[in-house]
Order: C-alpha cells, then sequence, then structure tokens
C-alpha cells in the first residue's frame, strides 16, 4: 500500500468556526481579555517577573445547555500560574463578547511544566551544586561546559511531595510547583537526573535518596 | 490486548434471533415506528482542515471534527455515522478522547500522571509517510511544542484497513453465498512520554462499532533496571538487568449525543445461569436489566454489560437507539478508588476533564478524580469513563524496540439501525420472523 500523503499545516484565518481549534489570533486576543492589568501587574512568572506565568489557552468545554447547539460560542479557558501565590488560575472567555465567564483559583493542582519552566527549572539545577553530576555527564558526552538550558533537550515531570519520601527543603511540592527533569543531550543521550527535584517556587533544589 | 473485530457477533444468524427470548419485562422497546425526524445539523460543524469524513468502500461514512488539546492530546468531536440506507448522519458522540494514563510501579518507588504531569500531549511525534499506508497525514499545532519554533507536528493518521468478514451466509437455495470483507477507518497518533511511545487508536467499522485503544511501544525506561526487590524481570543475559514491572491504567472520556441530543439514560444487563429445571436438557439463563438513575461506579461482571441508551432518537423498527459497552481485557489496578472500577457513569460536568489529577476547578473541597463525583446526582447526561489496565511484566522480547502492547474497548451499535447496516438488498426484506428462501 502507497506511503500516506502528508498535508500542509492549514492556513488558519483570524477566527475558528465550531469546533475547530483556537487559531492563534484567537489565542492571543484570549490572553489579553483574561489577563487585564492588574492582574498582570499583581502576578509573578517562573523567572520573577511581574506577571502570571502563562500555561495553557484551550478552546473550553461547553456549558451543559450548550452542548446540543450548533450555535454555541466559541470560548476559551486561558490557565496561567502565579509563582506569587503558587495559585492555578483558569480564565473562561467569551471569544465573542470578549468577557470573562467565570474563574476557576486552585491551589496544589500542578499541570505539566511549558519549555519556559523546564528551562528555569535546567538554570537553577546547572547554578546549583547539586548539579554537579548533570554538568560531569553532558561533558562526558560532549566534551563541551554546561553553562545554559539552551544546550539541552528538557522534558520534565511533575513532582509531588509524599510523606517521608524526600528531604524536608521538598516537603512543600505539590503545594508548590517541584519538577523533575528528563535532558538529553540534542542528537545524544539521557541523562540521569530523577534524583533532583527543583522547587521553582521556593527556588530550590533537593535530592532525593 | 489488541480489541480490534471484538464485532460480538453473537450469534446473529436468524435462527439465534428466534431462539434468544430475552425477557426485557415488558419495559423495553415500545414497538410504534417513528418517522424520520427532519434533518438536524450537518453533524460536522467546523472548518474542512479540522473535518474527518470518510466514506468506507461498503457504503458507510463515519464523520467528525478533531483538534488537539493541550494536555489531552487528540480529541474527536461530533462523531456521527451513515451506514448505507439511512438518508442522514446519525449521532454518536458529543465527543471522545483519552482522560489519563496512570502508571504506577510495581515497588513503589514512582507514579506518573501522562496525560496531566508528564507532558504526553506535548510528546507529539511526526509520523513517517510509511507509517499511515494509504493514508494522510495531518499536521497538528501543538501548544507548548518544546520545540517552539516548529509547533506544527505531522503526527495524526487517518487512514482505512480491510478487517476480514464482516458477514457470511450461505443462500438456503443454490450456491449464492453473501458475504462482505468489512473496512474501517483508523485514526491514530503517537504521543512521546519518556521512553514510551503511546499510540492512540481509533477504529470506526462500517457496522457502527468503534475501537478505542492505547498500545505502548519505543523502550522501557533505560533507568528502571534496578529492581532488585524482586518486582521486575531480568531482561540482560543471565540474572541482570531486572526491569521493574508497571501498569498502564488508562482511562476514556465519552460523552454521547445519540441522535444528535446528550439526554441520554444508562442500563446495566447482567445474565444469571441456573443449573436445568427438572424435565430441562440444559441450564437456563435469565437476563435482568437495571435501570442506572444515578452516578455510578460499575465493576466488569461474568455476563454484564452496559448500554447507553437515546432518550429520543429511535430506529426504523421503533426501537431506541443506543450503544453498548464492550469491554476489553483489563488488570484493574487495586491501588487507588480511582482505578478499583472499570466504568464510571457521572452527570456531566465541564470542569471533569481527567480521571485522576483532574486539572478542571470544580470548586473549593472538589474532588480531583473520577470516584469522587459519583455522588449521587441523578443522570441526565451521562458522561461514560473506561478504565482498562495492563500490567506490564517486562520479557526479554521488549527490547528492542519494545514490541506494541495494546489495551483497549469497544462500542457497538444496539439497535440504531433496524438491521444490519450492511445488509446486502436482497435480504432487505429480512427484518423480523425469518422466511425460508433466502
Amino acid at each position: 500500500m502507497a506511503p500516506g500523503v502528508v498535508e500542509r499545516a492549514p492556513a488558519e484565518g483570524a477566527k475558528g468556526k465550531g469546533g475547530d481549534p483556537l487559531t492563534d489570533d484567537e489565542i492571543k486576543r484570549a490572553e489579553r481579555i483574561a489577563l487585564t492589568r492588574p492582574q498582570f501587574a499583581a502576578g509573578e512568572d517562573v523567572e520573577g517577573r511581574k506577571r502570571p506565568q502563562r500555561l495553557t489557552v484551550d478552546l473550553a468545554e461547553p456549558d451543559p445547555d450548550h452542548l446540543d447547539d450548533p450555535h454555541a460560542p466559541r470560548r476559551a479557558d486561558v490557565t496561567f500560574y502565579d509563582y506569587k501565590d503558587d495559585a492555578l488560575v483558569t480564565r473562561t472567555v467569551d471569544l465573542e463578547t470578549g468577557k470573562v465567564e467565570r474563574t476557576a483559583t486552585q491551589h496544589g493542582v500542578q499541570p505539566p511544566l511549558v519549555p519556559d519552566e523546564n528551562a528555569e527549572a535546567a538554570r537553577l539545577l546547572i547554578a546549583d551544586p547539586l548539579g554537579a553530576g548533570l554538568k560531569a555527564d553532558y561533558k562526558d558526552a560532549t566534551g563541551k561546559d554546561l553553562t545554559s538550558p539552551g544546550q539541552l533537550m528538557l522534558t520534565s515531570i511533575v513532582y509531588r511531595a509524599s510523606p517521608g519520601a524526600q528531604p524536608a527543603v521538598l516537603d512543600r511540592c505539590g503545594q508548590h510547583r517541584c519538577v523533575r527533569l528528563f535532558p538529553k543531550v540534542p542528537n545524544g543521550s539521557w541523562i540521569d537526573s530523577r534524583s533532583f527535584v527543583i522547587d521553582l517556587s521556593a527556588r530550590k533544589v533537593g535530592r532525593l535518596s | 490486548m489488541r480489541v480490534n473485530r471484538i464485532g460480538r457477533a453473537r450469534g446473529r444468524a436468524l435462527t439465534g434471533l428466534l431462539a434468544a427470548g430475552l425477557a426485557f419485562g415488558g419495559t423495553a422497546a415500545a414497538p410504534a415506528v417513528a418517522l424520520p425526524r427532519a434533518a438536524a445539523q450537518p453533524a460536522a460543524e467546523c472548518s474542512a482542515a479540522y473535518r474527518i469524513e470518510q466514506r468506507l468502500s461498503t457504503g458507510t461514512t463515519w464523520r467528525m471534527c478533531w483538534r488537539y488539546d493541550t494536555h489531552a492530546g487528540l480529541v474527536l468531536e461530533r462523531v456521527s455515522y451513515q451506514p448505507p440506507g439511512e438518508t442522514r448522519p446519525i449521532k454518536v458522540l458529543n465527543s471522545a478522547r483519552l482522560a489519563q494514563i496512570d502508571v504506577p510501579y510495581d515497588d513503589g518507588s514512582v507514579e506518573y500522571s501522562d496525560l496531566t504531569g508528564a507532558g504526553f500531549a506535548q510528546g507529539l511525534s511526526a509520523m513517517t509517510p510509511a507509517e499511515c499506508p494509504g493514508g494522510t497525514i495531518k499536521a497538528v499545532k501543538v501548544p507548548n511544542a518544546p520545540d517552539p519554533r516548529h509547533p506544527n507536528v505531522n503526527g495524526l493518521c487517518t487512514t482505512t484497513r480491510s478487517r476480514g468478514h464482516a458477514y457470511r451466509m450461505q443462500s438456503d437455495t443454490g450456491n449464492k453465498v453473501y458475504q462482505a470483507q468489512g473496512k474501517d477507518l483508523l485514526i491514530y497518533t503517537v504521543n512521546k512520554v519518556g521512553w514510551y511511545e503511546y499510540i492512540t487508536e481509533w477504529r470506526f467499522q462500517d457496522d457502527g462499532t468503534v475501537n478505542m485503544s492505547i498500545g505502548a511501544t519505543g523502550s522501557l525506561s533505560p533507568f528502571d533496571y534496578d529492581a532488585g526487590d524482586g518486582r521486575g524481570w531480568p531482561i540482560g543475559k543471565g540474572a541482570r538487568g531486572y526491569a521493574t514491572s508497571h501498569s498502564h491504567n488508562v482511562f476514556w472520556r465519552l460523552d454521547f449525543g445519540l441522535d444528535g441530543s446528550s439526554g441520554n439514560r444508562v442500563e446495566q444487563y447482567d445474565s444469571r445461569v441456573s443449573p436445568p429445571a427438572r424435565g430441562a436438557q440444559a441450564p437456563s439463563n435469565k437476563t435482568t436489566r437495571t435501570e442506572i438513575t444515578k452516578e455510578l461506579a460499575g465493576d466488569a461482571q461474568n455476563m454484564r454489560w452496559w448500554r447507553v441508551v437515546s432518550d429520543t432518537g429511535k430506529n426504523k423498527d421503533g426501537h431506541a437507539r443506543s450503544y453498548e459497552l464492550v469491554p476489553g481485557a483489563s488488570s484493574k489496578y487495586l491501588g487507588h478508588d480511582f482505578t478499583r472500577h472499570d466504568v464510571y457513569f457521572t452527570e456531566y460536568n465541564r470542569c471533569e476533564q481527567f480521571a485522576s489529577d483532574n486539572l478542571g476547578g470544580c470548586g473549593r473541597g472538589a474532588g480531583k478524580s473520577v470516584d469522587t463525583w459519583v455522588n449521587g446526582q441523578t443522570l441526565t447526561h451521562p458522561v461514560v469513563w473506561v478504565n482498562v489496565g495492563f500490567h506490564h511484566i517486562a520479557r526479554d522480547e521488549d527490547q528492542q524496540p519494545m514490541p506494541v502492547h495494546w489495551q483497549g474497548f469497544s462500542i457497538a451499535p444496539r439497535d440504531v439501525t433496524a438491521m444490519n447496516p450492511l445488509t446486502p438488498p436482497a435480504l432487505a426484506g429480512q427484518n423480523g420472523r425469518a422466511r425460508s428462501g433466502s
């Protein structure tokens, strides 16, 4: 049987229709609506700057009364993390009216990290004495010094504290936003860093026994 | 566990129908013939780029819209089925998607929530053309892609496959054999999480059955060859390289919109076999129906099944349209309340999105897993969560790459059409009591 035909990425208009994924324009618009200036000024991102950390913008799950309505409004769930008070905030935005319909604030809920957060976690680990092994492994693999996260391909998994499973420095993980990194040398080997947990809220690194 | 071709033929020969004798206690289908409803909205409300429409060579058309969610990955919406002889698409699902892959390791060292903690969706992999034989690979815009310069990943394959016999029947007279070779629409993605690569496959058969499965391949975790406490299997030479055993507890979330309405009800059927009565030649089997009117955490049992029944839609026989859940093999993991049951029926709530480590904000004090959402609400718009577990004790053959191991289940139409949707015209009159002379 013939190999598959690869379709080109569809050209996005300004607005999607019905159940279409959000267009780049809609994502920007949703973020703008969700993050009005006072929220912007009050929050803090992963690098400690004065703005909440952007996480995701998705088409919102419909309200029950919109489920069977083919003309239901397009709405977006804009989710961000405020490192200032460790809050996950989801704002549901109606893209037609430009209004925020609801806001849900949660503590202790940790979605997967976004690339900016992975990079910051790696930056903290590289700068920490506990990052010595990572740097040594990188040098073994490449012959070069590891000085910045951009030298690694980064994926990660959220870490939550369990009673007795980690040193005290990591006990607040779960309420704090914590992560284990899975660094990989581009076109090269993985580096096992699973024993190290980076608490991005406290900006500290700990080691699991 | 591969679940295509389950099909549950269930002795659909005409003689089987005559002998079935299912007692519905007089509460089942009222055989008043409903007039076909006026054509409702078109089944696929989305732009052409996000529509999947496939007319299979046997005459059945499946239609749906797709999008890609930041955490759930591929989401199929507004799914409809139009077999030959139906004048309009019959809606089946509002939405269908994964709801979690929970991966606890046997030594208690770690447990991953692949969708909501480990970036399953971000790990969408590009497919080579050879991986999607005869089909089309669509580009998917991946939110928070690891490489933000390349957010579009050629990662969604749609194609068709043959599945062998759809049916076969020898004519009572002459040499005629009625037979058809079944065709399926196949939709899949590959998502990489750590060293594992998950193939998320949706198979839409021309007879209305839908199979959903996850196949795990890639590599065993190279860092987990240290199961020194007897909870692993040696896969290196001699007694070395113990790969830690683990489970994959996969959840699917199905939101039915049968016949265009979210108003559906749930029924449970149980059959009980008793020893032969005096004078009977065989044991007897009695089937009972239980209306599930409130949220339920259900457990699979021998001869137990569930169906979701439309409140409004009827087929041409006047029978309520429904879809039956057809379980796949499962190794149920008893470590958590949310993995303890095979199926959950909950009333639709937009914030209930993932079966564990839910990310939706349901308010202060709300539970974060599907078991906690079963709390007595009346079901008017049931959402179905199906849990299928696979306990992976690695074996030598798992290197390298690891052969795909499958887990999943099916949904099969029950009274969606008045007859076999693929009935050939010559047999179209054979609905109900069988006549001879086909």
